[in-house]
């Protein structure tokens, strides 16, 4: 069973000078029935042309985009109509109706397809239930948060009952807290309704707290495609490496992350993250490195983080040693399953 | 004499009022669809018609390039033909709103212009169809604009409703000239001039309350 199959997607702009750019170079990707997955990339990466793609907000050059085994290559324009309302968006700045009440952005859709203003009042009615909006349906969305302008948005790509969601960074303008609750929402959503959601972002913050697969693009390719879990723990590309470490560094206390250098120089010591499951958490890892490679070791960080439900262990470790007593330490971890990342190196005030 | 003044001065109050409300309703019915058009006939829009767009455009920019003096006199035949004659009230609704039409045109197609464009690629990941795409988003979402624009127009129509009375229109402002201006009768000028302004006063004052109103 696949939900989303992009084939060989091409995508290609014109300039006003007449030279092309090629957004995207021949992606393939499935998506799962209820699966969450997430495409991360640098801005310009080619994200918003692909999610565009899926809906036919953009028309590709090449390729198939297959949506619940529809061509959408193969519908007319009322057809692609008929298939976008089976697609619920999202979008990173909200896109509702300033001139609509709460209850009436909801309804928007189910207007557009003629519902009955009863069915209408119950399903709004559900919908703001499911979001936490209720006691907001008279509200202009002037006088909303921006979590609560999500959280309308949201209810409003459900109203027909989508069997996709598209979440264009859909958190990226919201504070980490708002972040975390619209987040939650949409694993809620995922979990109740069994809805499909294909999101883009910049955060790895948002893969790793709601995605089962994950897809990085670089540069219009898809250079890296892993479970998420996965993907923190054998990251394959430097891309992936480097996002994971500056996801880590991002989560440093500001006072070592000033200290924090990128090459090795005369006098500075590697700072390693070891990331590892449930089980290696239980051998005592930290005497052995001691103990056997004569390392001096200082923990600036030792955390369980909850990866998608899954436990992992993360710790940053500064370290100091002989150059072949911390190799055979790196050797040691990775016997044990311990993901090791060298992450920089901290200069020491002479 | 005192009473003769006030009947006056209140026929053509209702003659001017006849002739902004008359022509005002048939250029916003003439200038919100030609508003529209002009917008979604531009190239990459939903009914992207190059050829179409240009045509209207100019015509709508020559019709504002007119002096509206001049396009009183060039009218008359048509007037004629419409009305059956080129004096009077319903005679002067007919240049009002061949004037008054491109500018609402303009303004209707600004309007629409400065809706966000996230809401109209909403629309059309919700599957709108052009026509919902333009009653359900486009027009609602610039009402408070369209609102400030044609209370413009309404103002501007007060003071070519004059100039039109001016020759042969009725109105206050062919009392003004004719009774007023003609005849050294200061009190009917100074009378039709207040009219006037509390004309223009009030049109502003309820352009502002409904835009306000609808500004959310």
């Amino acid at each position: 069973m696949i939900m989303i199959e992009l084939r060989e997607l091409h995508k290609q702009y014109s300039l006003p000078d007449h030279t092309a750019i090629e957004a995207l170079k021949g992606i393939n990707l499935t998506v799962k029935p209820g699966e969450i997955f997430g495409i991360i990339g640098e801005s310009g990466a080619g994200k918003s042309s692909l999610i565009r793609c899926v809906n036919g907000l953009e028309t590709p050059n090449a390729g198939q985009v297959i949506i619940n085994g529809q061509d959408l290559m193969q519908l007319n324009k009322p057809q692609l109509r008929q298939m976008r309302r089976n697609i619920g968006m999202i979008f990173q700045h909200f896109n509702l109706l300033s001139s609509r009440t709460v209850y009436e952005n909801i309804a928007f859709p189910l207007e557009l397809t003629k519902t009955p203003p009863a069915v209408i009042a119950k399903k709004v009615d559900e919908l703001m239930a499911l979001t936490g909006l209720s006691g907001h349906q008279h509200h202009y969305t002037h006088e909303l948060s921006g979590g609560q302008k999500q959280r309308v948005a949201i209810a409003r790509a459900l109203a027909n009952q989508p069997l996709v969601l598209l979440s264009d960074e859909a958190t990226s303008a919201l504070d980490p807290e708002t972040t975390h609750q619209i987040l939650q929402l949409l694993k809620k959503i995922n979990a109740e309704l069994g809805l499909t959601i294909l999101l883009i972002t910049h955060e790895m913050g948002v893969i790793k707290e709601i995605c089962h697969r994950l897809a990085i693009l670089e540069h219009g390719n898809i250079i890296e495609e892993a479970h998420v879990l996965d993907f923190f723990n054998r990251p394959q590309t430097n891309t992936a490496k480097r996002f994971i470490r500056d996801f880590s560094l991002h989560e440093l206390p500001e006072h070592l992350r000033a200290r924090l250098i990128d090459k090795k120089i005369e006098g500075a010591v590697p700072l390693w993250r070891l990331s590892f499951l449930g089980d290696a958490a239980e051998s005592p890892l930290v005497t052995h490195l001691i103990r056997h490679f004569s390392l001096s070791l200082n923990i600036l960080q030792a955390r369980i983080e909850r990866i998608r439900d899954k436990t992992v262990g993360v710790m940053l470790l500064e370290v100091e040693g002989q150059p072949e007593d911390l190799l055979s330490g790196k050797q040691y971890l990775n016997e044990k399953e311990v993901h090791v990342e060298e992450i920089g190196y901290v200069q020491f005030a002479a | 004499m005192f009473n003769s003044l006030l009947s006056s001065v209140l026929q053509s109050t209702l003659e001017t009022i006849y002739m902004v409300a008359i022509s005002g309703m048939l250029s916003i019915l003439g200038g919100l669809p030609l508003g529209v058009l002009l917008l979604i006939t531009a190239s990459g829009r939903e009914l992207s018609n190059p050829h179409l767009h240009h045509a209207l455009s100019l015509m709508v920019d020559i019709g504002r390039a007119i002096p509206f003096i001049i396009l009183l006199v060039i009218l008359i035949p048509v007037t004629r033909f419409l009305i059956g004659t080129a004096i009077g009230t319903n005679a002067a609704i007919v240049p009002l709103c061949i004037g008054a039409i491109p500018f609402v045109a303009r303004i209707v197609e600004n309007a629409l212009k400065a809706v966000d464009a996230g809401l109209i690629e909403a629309g059309h990941a919700m599957g709108t169809t052009t026509f919902q795409l333009i009653y359900k988003i486009l027009i609602p979402e610039a009402r408070a604009a369209i609102i400030r624009g044609i209370t413009i127009t309404l103002i501007g129509l007060v003071g070519y409703s004059a100039m039109a009375g001016a020759v042969g229109g009725g109105g206050l402002g062919s009392l003004a000239i004719n009774e007023g201006y003609q005849r050294f009768n200061f009190p009917v000028l100074l009378a039709t001039v207040m009219v006037l302004i509390l004309f223009v006063y009030i049109i502003q004052w309820v352009g502002d309350w409904l835009a306000k109103k609808w500004e959310h």
